[in-house]
């Protein structure tokens, strides 16, 4: 079966709470066959699936999730259809959509003009659907049903917590009063609680709607997964709340039974218990969405309407709408709706959202300009090159949403031992109840022992009941909701803050790849440097000006097409200088050029050209071969056969390049350059960058070789290069970074991609990555420390010799502060900013380097 | 195809109960033995006990058992 022929989906799944939901539906689908890969992220809520289509079908896939209790969340679609009149017309319309493959359901009505599609989006987009009702011949528009409608994940996380909020109101009162009527004998209570409260009837009536109530949804769920052979979470907290409760049940109506009496009937543990878990839930719904807001921010910056010319017309339509050649129309405060490139005006956008970039970009004819993007001065119209799901922001959107359903190593560990987790603790809580059943009680037993942090006593609890309680704390403690949440909330948060700054991570594994690097090679051609030679030098001797001397080597070289010649007249002219025709021009082949120009003789070209032509050279050697020696290429100029001066011509470095480096080595990192030139050439940009180590004369298919010799050294490496030449060094690399990608970013090589050219992002990819890694790495500790410390305190270690126990509800209130916290810790990461943007809020213009003789005519030397 | 899976999940359903109530009914069994052993139970402790270890012991021991056969039979 080739790698070709597997379908990838992104599904969303209702109903997971914890980490062996994650389990549960991986293992379900990887029993199906045809499923080479299934991969679920629990804070996002989505599945990936890779799968034959041959083999499996998308419904099986479904079935497998709905199977183990879950529910797999279908997007909705609601449109107008005006010319959908008929029967007929609804036939053709259901059958046409319904042929689509992600589609689900369509519901459509002739006698409205109106269809309701369910459908997946992470098979077809909506714009697809549409696209097909219209070929179909109908016109179609999407119903705008509210900003509610856009988020439906935003959505059902708020059914959730109105669904939990509705049951605490319900629950917690109730709780109360269960407490005040269970501890009515101590403290003071006495004196304003009725007795009737304290009546085991009375707690039983008041016990019972909380149990069959708020706390029956854990006895549906644990059934549901239990029919499948899974046991999850919710089998955890319905063991717990059914012992309770059923304790109570016995005690109350046969206090006789031997069961601990009618003084031990724990119906304030199974309210509470019940109450707390709610509580837990609640809070969890309320936080989970933050993590996501980033891509939500992204998801909001698609623009819903385009202003278009078509047949010399202006109108307004669904940005989804606009075509590729569209002639689009944006005005001052408009957002972008499409990529295109601009033909008419000019304006200063402002592209932070996409690129981090936080000076507004001018953009004039010929530029390009990216969806999504904040117009902010003038109007202009443009050409749209790139629309629906090839927009940038799609493009972007997409591989974010990919990068947080995919699932890093470490979050692989995590979920396997949350996985196994839930059958460890009920076959611990077996052990317990063994233990003090058989020894425990016999041998350390205190009628006098009391509950931790409560003035309830145990009293004349029996054996059964003792051991019982014990086996259900553990249960309900040992929760590992927590070590769940730990990875994959941070990764969701991390890989969003990233893509604000322009970093884009293609997966889970990328980030925690990317903090462990020890070595970074950059390829030199079109990454530390610019890629076209510029003057980076002028030297002038025998009397004339640098000035003079650059524009008589202008005139000389302006109807050349050599690179080196186009460097030299691009060069004046950027110094503000007119580049007049010669009047005579010659090209002597492998040597320079001569021409003629208002009387003068004019010559340009290498030594040999010089000596050929008698010109003395001796002043200008100690310079020419300093100039080579530093990787330049030296010209020398001679006027009327007397030696006038130098120009030499180098690849420039880009802006940041040294800024970068420094960056990186303050992180620790060997940085490296990897470029097919020569030794000379590339240790003198080495020089100037303050690389550590050069590969010189490497050609471009034995990169990935020298690369892989990086690694048998023992060093995790990244390669940062261009993303389409360096393709086999990037895909090699432990991380390949590809940069400046620019709007193209799904065609991209590489794990990493940085939006914009600047070298300096590579550091603020490390320096998320470290950051996301280091908030995994405390989630888990708080996580898993909260299960190491909590579970023997649970199962009652320290009974015999504090003689206190935990009870079950204080147990449930711990373990939603575990999930909490690490929910709330992971929301820190929100604060995350690049030091390169906490040093310099502005970013500087002035280059590091001598590239600023090219970009303003006046090296940075000579200044 | 449907009533072919369908067979093969009820044999799978099959197979697994009667060894995850097999090897709870054991547990069980383990625990009367110790009660008898070790002795002086109310016969209320006694129930309670087999029960809870019961409940227990199926909980752990289905999804085990279900897993293990549903792994033989897509081999």
């Amino acid at each position: 079966m080739g790698k070709s022929e597997m379908t990838k989906v992104t599904l969303k799944v209702g109903g997971m709470s914890c980490a062996s939901c994650v389990a549960h539906i991986e293992g379900a689908l990887k029993d199906l066959k045809g499923v080479s890969k299934a991969s679920v992220n629990l804070a996002a809520q989505k599945t990936y699936v890779e799968y034959d289509p041959a083999q499996v079908d998308l419904g099986s896939l479904t079935k497998a999730i709905q199977d183990v209790g879950y529910e797999v969340v279908a997007d909705e679609l609601a449109l107008q259809i005006p010319g959908m009149r008929s029967a007929h017309c609804e036939g053709v319309v259901k059958h046409g959509v319904t042929n689509l493959p992600g589609v689900v359901r369509v519901e459509a009505k002739a006698n409205i003009g109106a269809a309701t599609v369910s459908y997946h989006s992470g098979i077809v987009s909506a714009a697809e659907i549409k696209q097909t009702i219209r070929d179909l011949g109908y016109e179609v528009a999407e119903k705008v049903e509210g900003e509610a409608a856009l988020d439906q994940e935003r959505e059902a996380r708020q059914r959730e917590i109105r669904r939990q909020g509705f049951w605490m109101l319900f629950s917690w009162p109730l709780a109360m009063i269960i407490m005040l009527g269970t501890f009515r004998d101590y403290w003071i209570l006495a004196e304003f609680v009725p007795e009737l409260l304290a009546n085991n009837l009375i707690l039983f009536l008041f016990t019972t709607p909380i149990v069959f109530g708020p706390g029956w949804q854990f006895f549906i769920n644990s059934w549901r997964g239990l029919k499948h052979g899974v046991a999850d979470m919710n089998l955890l907290y319905a063991t717990g709340i059914g012992a309770a409760y059923l304790i109570g049940v016995v005690n109350t109506f046969w206090p006789e039974a031997g069961f601990g009496g009618a003084k031990a009937v724990f119906f304030e543990s199974a309210a509470l218990l019940t109450s707390f878990i709610i509580l837990g839930k609640w809070l969890e719904a309320l936080t989970r969405g933050r993590t996501s807001e980033a891509i939500r921010r992204l998801m909001a910056l698609q623009p819903k309407i385009a202003r278009v010319i078509r047949n010399g017309q202006e109108m307004e339509l669904p940005a989804d709408e606009v075509l590729a050649d569209d002639l689009v129309l944006v005005r001052p405060g408009e957002r972008i709706p499409v990529d295109g490139v601009v033909t008419e005006g000019y304006s200063a956008v402002d592209e932070s959202m996409l690129t981090g970039e936080s000076l507004p970009v001018e953009k004039k004819s010929g530029d390009q300009v990216i969806g999504g993007t904040m117009n902010k001065t003038g109007a202009f119209r443009f050409r749209a090159t790139k629309v629906g799901k090839e927009t940038a922001l799609a493009q972007i959107i997409h591989l974010v949403e990919e990068a947080q359903a995919s699932k890093a190593p470490i979050q692989k560990l995590a979920d396997m031992v949350a996985g196994h987790f839930i059958l460890a603790v009920h076959a611990l809580a077996l052990t317990v109840f063994f233990f003090w059943f058989f020894v425990g009680y016999w041998t350390f037993f205190d009628p006098q022992s009391r509950f931790l942090l409560t003035p309830y006593g145990l009293g004349e609890i029996g054996v059964f009941g003792f051991s019982l309680l014990l086996s259900v704390t553990v249960l309900v403690i040992s929760c590992p909701c927590a070590v769940g949440m730990a990875t994959p909330s941070a990764m969701m948060a991390g890989t969003g803050k990233a893509a604000e700054h322009g970093v884009l991570f293609k997966g889970a594994d990328a980030i925690e790849a990317t903090a462990k690097l020890d070595a970074i090679v950059f390829d030199k051609t079109g990454t530390l440097t610019r890629g076209e030679p510029s003057v980076t030098d002028v030297v002038a001797i025998g009397g004339l000006t640098e000035r003079e001397v650059l524009k008589l080597a202008a005139i000389t070289e302006k109807n050349s097409e050599h690179p080196l010649g186009e460097a030299i007249v691009r060069g004046a002219k950027e110094r503000g200088d007119e580049v007049p025709d010669a009047d005579r021009f010659q090209s002597i082949p492998g040597h320079g050029v001569e021409a003629q120009w208002q009387g003068k003789k004019i010559l340009l070209g290498n030594r040999k050209l010089m000596r050929e032509r008698a010109v003395t050279l001796e002043a200008m050697l100690p310079k020419a071969e300093a100039l080579e020696n530093d990787g330049k290429t030296a010209m020398f100029v001679a006027v009327d056969g007397r030696p006038a001066g130098l120009i030499a011509v180098a690849d420039t470095l880009k802006d940041y390049s040294l800024d970068a480096v420094e960056q990186l080595h303050q992180m620790g990192l060997e940085v490296l350059m990897i470029t097919g030139d020569n030794r000379r050439t590339a240790e003198a940009i080495a020089r100037r960058v303050k690389i550590d180590r050069v590969l010189a004369e490497v050609l471009p298919q034995d990169k990935a070789e020298k690369v892989k010799e990086l690694q048998a050294e023992g060093k995790r490496v990244a390669m940062v290069g261009d993303g389409v030449n360096d393709a086999p060094a990037l895909a090699q690399a432990d991380v390949g970074i590809a940069i400046g990608s620019g709007t193209d970013v799904a065609k991209e090589t590489g794990h990493v991609i940085l939006i914009k050219e600047d070298l300096r992002d590579v550091v603020v990819a490390m320096e998320a990555a470290k950051a996301t890694m280091r908030k995994v790495k405390e989630n888990l500790f708080w996580a898993f420390g909260y299960n190491v410390a909590s579970i023997p305190i649970g199962a009652g270690l320290f009974y015999p010799f504090f003689k206190l126990v935990v009870s079950p509800e204080l147990a449930a209130l711990l373990m939603a502060i575990s999930s909490l916290s690490v929910t709330l810790n992971t929301l820190l990461l929100k604060r995350f900013v690049p030091t390169l943007k906490r040093e310099r809020p502005v970013q500087t213009e002035k280059p590091i380097l001598e590239p600023s003789y090219a970009g303003r005519g006046v090296s940075a030397r000579r200044r | 195809m449907e009533t072919k899976s369908t067979a093969v999940d009820r044999s799978i359903l099959r197979r697994s109960a009667f060894w995850y109530t097999g090897t709870s009914l054991g547990v069980v069994v383990l625990f009367l033995t110790l009660t008898e052993l070790v002795g002086g139970y109310r016969i209320a402790a006694v129930v309670g006990g087999a029960i809870w270890s019961f409940i227990l012991s199926m909980i752990v021991t289905m999804p085990l058992y279900t897993a293990f056969f549903k792994r033989r039979f897509a081999q």
